[in-house]
């Protein structure tokens, strides 16, 4: 008999980074809607259970279907969202007047028959990032949302989100001065399988692993990050180098588990891509290095760690100063003067929300209260087609080019 | 440890609600038992994020921050976890609670839960009130009805919304969290064809599926200590609570705001991770079985006087598993 004694799980185990937080302005009630409106949601697996639960943190916003073509997705779904209705096509969803817009969460490749048909239903339409896994589809998406009278959005949340935005502002003022390098990383240690028990299911679930399919893990996880230099820089890549590899999930899959690209610009500034099933040290996190000052970037933080010799701006004043090992950072927060005075300097350190809601919020206000949505169906095509693109580069071990004609639709 | 050679097992863990989650999947094939490790890892790191008080943006801290002002929406799931809370609270008498108030003000120092990990100051240690209710141990009542309304907390489940009345007040749900999102695990874990397993939520709350692949249960014992009660778990969950050992006082009597002292160890076995959860807290307050324990609970107690001599003596067993646990020095089942 396996004898266990309760103390024997225990094991401890602490770390903490710290460094200069760039805080936004943010408040409770921040996420409501002028008009109320009901939406459905597409798909069901991780992502779109989660798109379930930051929709009921948005005033105004009710959910009225659920939809997964998986019937245990379908009832894991319904658990938080029993009064909407649960269908098995997206069609009943197209079809149902009383709802205004639609999440689409569905695998990647799935993503430009819903869209199409989404929008010509009439709805406004939320579409999970990557776009698509090849680049016709992504175009074939991006013509659908031009001709729609709807709001299309992709979920890319960089444009979204207030720390990004903040970040931005100084990236913009010039604290970095001029740009050296750039990194982006990705580390998550899973193996990316969803449990399926049989042959049929186990593919359809387990798409991410299918090399017919699969834009890997560049195309998946890149695309987002990808995004960011390009909300920053306003330029894109022109070529990307890859290789990538099995470093543990070691089951006989063919899509690399661990990867490693160089993102070439024009400018001579490469960007640095890692990303890895294998491990968990890091996290997910950009950084622009410049020669006054980088800013790192992690969704719900960021940070700016300042050269010694970077002229002071005057917001120092401010700080609240954290420790990365050697390098002291400077806190940015926006409002800071007004939180300084009641003393809540602190209390803006990182987001009240994921940065998916944000996303999904940007989303519903652009729906019911008209204007342009945060993200553009074009800058989703340009983040994708990268990431496709050096998924390609992983793939064959080598460099591709990313023609200006790919990144147009 | 677990002994893991010769079986196929796979062990995860992850940190979450101030403590490490841990789980040992056995009996299958190891890819479909790490896939369903991990999705259910995911669940519990989710649960975290919508349950936690110490982190802005979940769903409870999003009710604290409006306590006393405004309703916030929750998700079904979160809205059921509040409302058998509130079941829990009524059925023990005002011994489990998740509704506190304190004397400083919610997120501004408040002490720590079961939840963190961090247990709140003792009353003897500070000399003040570490928590108390929000007006006293609040009469038990029916949650019954289309809006269920307390002197404390309002649940309108129209609208899915939930309400703290008293501004200051706040919801810990340190005492019921790992329990929840081990029902989630377990779930979760079942609908993929999981058949043997062990969870664990910082080794106070455990859940067993089927057994192990060498024998008809998972044998878990309370404490190292050599003759303290060993569980045999198969398609259980059990709750140790204890005001002794590395976490002392860490449960409040929610009438007096400070530490329990009726029961030096109170354990639940039974069906659900969350009910043995919140009945081995209201054990340790209560220090006896209440008359409206479910019938399904198995409840183990040892009073503060209670013997310390090897075997059974001392302990009180009641319920429908009583014979899932033996004394490793009388031999008795």
């Amino acid at each position: 008999m396996t004898e266990i004694d309760r103390r024997d799980f225990l094991v401890q185990s602490a770390g903490a980074l710290a460094a200069v937080a760039i805080m936004p302005r943010l408040g409770f009630g921040a996420m409501s809607l002028a008009e109320p409106i009901n939406v459905g949601v597409i798909g069901l697996g991780r992502q779109g259970r989660a798109i379930i639960a930051e929709l009921s943190g948005i005033e105004g916003t009710s959910l009225g279907a659920v939809c997964d073509s998986d019937e245990r997705r379908l009832a894991a779904g319904s658990r938080r969202a029993r009064d909407a209705k649960a269908v098995g096509d997206a069609r009943a969803i197209f079809d149902d007047a009383s709802i205004g817009a639609v999440c689409i969460a569905t695998p990647t490749h799935l993503h430009r028959e819903l869209v199409e048909q989404a929008l010509q239903a009439g709805k406004h339409v939320y579409c999970e990032a990557p776009m698509a896994h090849t680049i016709e589809d992504c175009r074939a998406i991006v013509r659908a949302a031009r001709g729609a009278a709807t709001v299309f959005q992709p979920g890319l949340f960089a444009r979204s989100d207030p720390v990004y935005q903040l970040a931005r502002t100084f990236f913009r003022s010039d604290a970095v001065r001029d740009l050296v390098s750039m990194n982006a990383s990705r580390a998550k240690k899973t193996s990316w399988r969803t449990p399926a028990d049989d042959p049929a299911r186990d593919r359809a679930l387990n798409w991410r692993l299918d090399p017919e399919v699969s834009i890997g893990l560049a195309g998946e996880w890149g695309t987002h990050q990808f995004d960011v230099f390009h909300y920053y820089l306003d330029r894109f890549p022109v070529e990307v180098s890859g290789r990538g590899g099995i470093r543990l999930h070691d089951d006989g899959r063919e899509i690399a588990d661990t990867i490693d690209c160089v993102l070439g610009y024009e400018d001579g500034a490469d960007l640095v891509y890692q990303a890895t099933l294998a491990s968990s040290y890091g996290g997910m996190f950009e950084l622009l290095r410049g020669t006054n000052a980088a800013i790192k970037l992690a969704w719900s933080h960021g940070w700016m760690f300042k050269e010694a010799d970077a002229p002071t701006q005057g917001w120092e004043v401010y700080a609240n100063r954290q420790q990365f090992h050697n390098d002291e950072g400077i806190t940015l927060i926006a409002g800071a003067t007004k939180l300084a005075e009641q003393g809540k300097l602190k209390e803006g350190v990182g987001l009240p929300y994921t940065p998916l809601r944000y996303g999904l919020a940007d989303f519903l206000k652009a729906a019911t209260e008209g204007g342009s949505p945060a993200t553009s169906a074009e800058e989703g095509l340009r983040a994708t087609v990268v990431g496709i693109m050096a998924d390609k580069a992983v793939r064959g071990r080598t460099t591709v080019a990313i023609e200006p004609d790919m990144l147009r639709a | 440890m677990i002994d893991t050679t010769g079986s196929h097992a796979v062990r995860l863990a992850t940190h979450a609600m101030g403590t490490r989650f841990e789980l040992l999947l056995a009996g299958g094939d190891e890819e479909l038992l790490r896939a369903a490790g991990e999705e259910v890892i995911e669940l519990i790191e989710d649960a975290h994020r919508r349950l936690t008080r110490f982190e802005r943006g979940s769903v409870v801290s999003e009710i604290n921050a409006a306590a006393g002002v405004g309703a916030v929406r929750a998700d079904n799931e979160v809205f059921d976890l509040l409302s058998r809370c509130e079941r829990y609270r009524v059925d023990s008498g005002g011994a489990f609670d998740v509704v506190f108030s304190s004397p400083v003000a919610n997120g501004g120092g408040a002490e720590r839960s079961e939840a963190e990990g961090v247990p709140p100051r003792s009353s003897a240690a500070t000399g003040e009130d570490p928590l108390r209710p929000a007006s006293g141990r609040p009469p038990p009542q029916s949650v019954t009805g289309e809006e269920n309304v307390n002197q404390r907390l309002v649940l309108d489940r129209p609208r899915r919304q939930v309400m703290l009345l008293q501004g200051g007040s706040f919801v810990d749900l340190g005492g019921v969290a790992k329990g929840f999102a081990l029902d989630l695990a377990v779930g979760a874990l079942r609908a993929a064809g999981v058949g043997s397993a062990l969870l664990h939520g910082g080794s106070s709350t455990i859940v067993a599926i089927g057994g192990p692949p060498d024998a008809d249960a998972w044998s878990v014992a309370f404490a190292d200590d050599g003759r303290s009660p060993v569980a045999r778990l198969r398609d259980l969950a059990l709750s140790v609570s204890s005001q002794r050992g590395d976490r002392p006082d860490h449960v409040i009597d929610p009438a007096t705001g400070r530490p329990a002292r009726a029961a030096a160890w109170a354990a639940c076995l039974g069906p659900s991770a969350e009910a043995t959860d919140a009945w081995s807290t209201a054990l340790v307050v209560l220090g006896r079985r209440s008359d409206a324990c479910p019938t399904g609970l198995t409840t183990v107690l040892r009073p503060p006087s209670g013997t310390t001599l090897p075997g059974r003596a001392g302990w009180d067993v009641r319920g429908p598993d009583a014979n899932a646990l033996h004394w490793p020095h009388d031999g008795e089942t």
